[in-house]
């Protein structure tokens, strides 16, 4: 009974598992289908979701810094480095790692040449990161790193290095905190010298070592910055500075600019301002003014060195003539207004050369009105404009390789009130704005026969793996006054530094010039009776003008006539030394 | 022999990504040491230094000189 319980019993657990099997067998199946499904919408149809996304995790993307080109200038045959790049630390601390912040602080202290306490303080504020101290050299990182502090990281900075300091430095600019060039070279060719940063996308090991084998890895190797040499010559920029800076200070004046040019080729040899500023470290600078190149951002009245460009488009009209002269009334009439001279010399027959020689605002206006058969209308207005914008290039940027460079104003002829007076006051100098280096490409093309150079800074540039590449002179206009009219205006410079500046005459030398006394508008309206700018035009060379010299000093206060006073011996100056230390060759 | 050919060539390229690795940073401190070098010669050259030095300080302004006209 009991077995054929037991069978019983058996028997029927065998069936009901045998009723069970089946479904068991499909549950199986269905899980199996279910799991094959999940990694079927996985791996094939979710691939390229999870495959990217675990790339994403094992992928480090790193960018490779490009290093940014050197700028170096030209020391006769030879170039010399003027900005390079230099490698400093920045040492910052994460306080949650720092066990004593008065024992790390004490050990930190000689080092980071900063107060225990200070120190103490950083050390202990709750936060991850707090800078201590950047800038600091290898030696000095080196040392702290020694140390093995917890919680003190040194990181890598790179910085340009100007190791002529305060040199050139309006010409350089500088370059932020942020990597950003600015000023000068530096902010306009910013993207030429910063290079393309390259990129490396590669699945790392844990300490962050690219794996080579993995096929997803990217690198883009970056492509370093141009090296740049400038026109500027080492002598010749030593020599403007000097001059600029002794001629500030001795005249007690607000500041001072000197531009000179090649004038064969419009090649900026120097470009000096006085104050400068070292561009290494510019952040200390309190008056921002200090970063621009005057010479290239400030366009101003130039006074009477104006009388040079007006009486060069005179002359290449041929409606005067070098030896000729006129009867000066003592004035010049336009619009109601009368014209005068500084000192005032009644009505007298002078000379075309006396217009330079005293300086005269009605010989200036006499020869503008001669540019129209002796009067002043809308089409001497409009032939003069034609010169100044055309011919001399003024109203325009020069395209000068400088960032922030100004354009300056030249009155429109047509359109306005009292536009006959407006324009009689451009004929010396006043009413119109230039910068200097304006002036100077247009002086260039004054003295050298005729030919317009855009005034160029960038003497080579050197790709990374390529040849020197030396950018050649670029004519802008030819014959903008005729060869017989340079010539002219060459030979009344010089007869007006002959006279005014003897302290230059050597046998030999082409020495010409002429200064100018510039108003300064008034905030008020009208021009300030108590400050004045000296500017100054003129050239060097041996048997022809080889360099343009502009400048202007700004508030002289040292009396008298501010070109003549202030101006012209800074120029004088220059011309001498000039002369002392180039190979002129000297037509004898 | 195939799996166990492919896994060698993988260690073994793996490895060599670890020296040309190392190599890169080897090549980029000395690139820096150049640079480095080249600044400071720069520096010691500079007119500022020569300029504040003892043997300028003990040097004697020359006198303008005449010239005959």
């Amino acid at each position: 009974m009991i077995n054929t319980y037991s069978k019983y019993g058996a028997d029927k657990s065998t069936t009901r598992l045998k009723d069970r099997t089946p479904i068991i067998g499909i549950l199986l199946v269905l899980a199996g289908a279910l799991i094959v499904g999940r990694l079927f919408y996985i791996q094939v149809i979710k691939h390229e979701t999870y495959k990217s996304a675990a790339v994403a995790e094992q992928l480090k993307k790193l960018i490779i810094p490009a290093e940014r080109g050197s700028i170096s200038i030209l020391d006769g045959e030879k170039v010399l480095p003027a900005v390079l790049n230099e490698t400093k630390y920045l040492i910052f601390a994460d306080p949650s790692f720092v066990r004593n912040p008065h024992v790390t602080a004490t050990k930190l202290q000689p080092l980071l040449d900063l107060e225990v306490n200070e120190l103490e303080k950083k050390l202990s504020i709750s936060s991850r990161y707090v800078e201590l101290k950047n800038k600091l050299d290898e030696k000095t990182k080196n040392k702290i790193s020694a140390l093995k502090l917890p919680g003190i990281v040194a990181k890598k900075q790179k910085f340009r290095s100007y190791p002529e300091i305060a040199f050139a430095s309006q010409v350089l600019g500088f370059v932020n905190y942020d990597g950003l060039g600015q000023y000068g070279v530096e902010g306009y060719l910013n993207e030429e010298l910063n290079g393309t940063p390259g990129l490396l996308k590669a699945v790392t090991d844990v300490r962050g070592v690219p794996l080579a084998g993995n096929t997803e890895n990217v690198v883009k190797r970056p492509i370093d910055g141009q090296d740049i040499t400038l026109t500027i010559d080492t002598t010749m920029q030593l020599v403007a500075e000097a001059a600029i800076q002794n001629g500030v200070e001795t005249t007690r004046s607000t500041g001072g600019s000197v531009v000179i040019l090649d004038a064969s080729s419009g090649a900026v040899k120097a470009m000096a301002n006085w104050p400068s500023y070292d561009p290494s470290n510019y952040d200390k600078v309190e008056d921002q003014n200090l970063y621009k190149n005057k010479s290239v951002t400030d366009a101003l009245e130039v006074g009477s060195i104006m009388k040079l460009m007006t009486m060069s488009a005179a002359l290449d009209l041929g409606v005067i003539s070098k030896d000729g002269s006129y009867l000066d009334k003592g004035y010049e009439e336009a619009d109601g207004y009368r014209v005068k001279n500084a000192i005032s010399y009644g009505e007298r027959t002078f000379s075309i050369f006396d217009i330079l020689k005293y300086s005269l605002n009605t010989g200036a206006v006499h020869v503008l009105k001669q540019m129209n058969g002796g009067g002043l209308n809308e089409r001497t207005r409009i032939l003069w404009h034609g010169y100044l914008t055309e011919h001399y290039m003024f109203g325009r940027q020069t395209g000068i390789e400088q960032s922030g460079e100004g354009k300056g104003i030249v009155p429109d002829p047509t359109d306005g009130h009292g536009l006959n007076i407006q324009y009689a006051n451009t004929a010396f100098g006043q009413g119109i704005t230039v910068t200097l280096v304006q002036y100077a490409a247009a002086l260039c093309a004054l003295v050298n026969g005729g030919t317009y150079y855009q005034p160029s800074l960038i003497y080579s540039t050197t790709s990374p793996g390529e040849v020197i590449k030396t950018n050649k002179p670029k004519v802008v206009a030819t014959n903008i006054i005729s060869e017989s009219a340079s010539n002219d205006i060459v030979d009344l410079m010089k007869q007006y530094a002959k006279q005014n500046n003897p302290e230059t005459a050597r046998a030999g030398f082409s020495i010409g010039g002429k200064t100018g006394t510039a108003q300064i508008p008034a905030a008020s309206g009208g021009y300030r009776e108590d400050a004045f700018i000296g500017t100054y035009a003129g050239f060097v060379g041996g048997g022809r003008p080889e360099y343009v010299v502009v400048l202007r000093v700004d508030e002289p206060k040292n009396g008298g006539f501010a070109g003549s006073n202030a101006a012209r011996p800074i120029f004088t100056e220059i011309a001498n030394n000039l002369m002392d230390v180039l190979p002129f060759t000297r037509s004898l | 022999m195939m799996g166990l050919v492919y896994l060698t060539q993988v260690t073994k390229t793996y490895s060599l990504g670890y020296k040309v690795d190392a190599l890169t940073k080897r090549q980029a401190t000395l690139s820096e040491e150049h640079s480095n070098l080249e600044l400071e010669s720069v520096k010691l050259q500079s007119r500022n230094r020569i300029k504040s030095s003892v043997v300028a300080a003990n040097l004697e302004t020359v006198t303008p000189t005449s010239y005959a006209q």
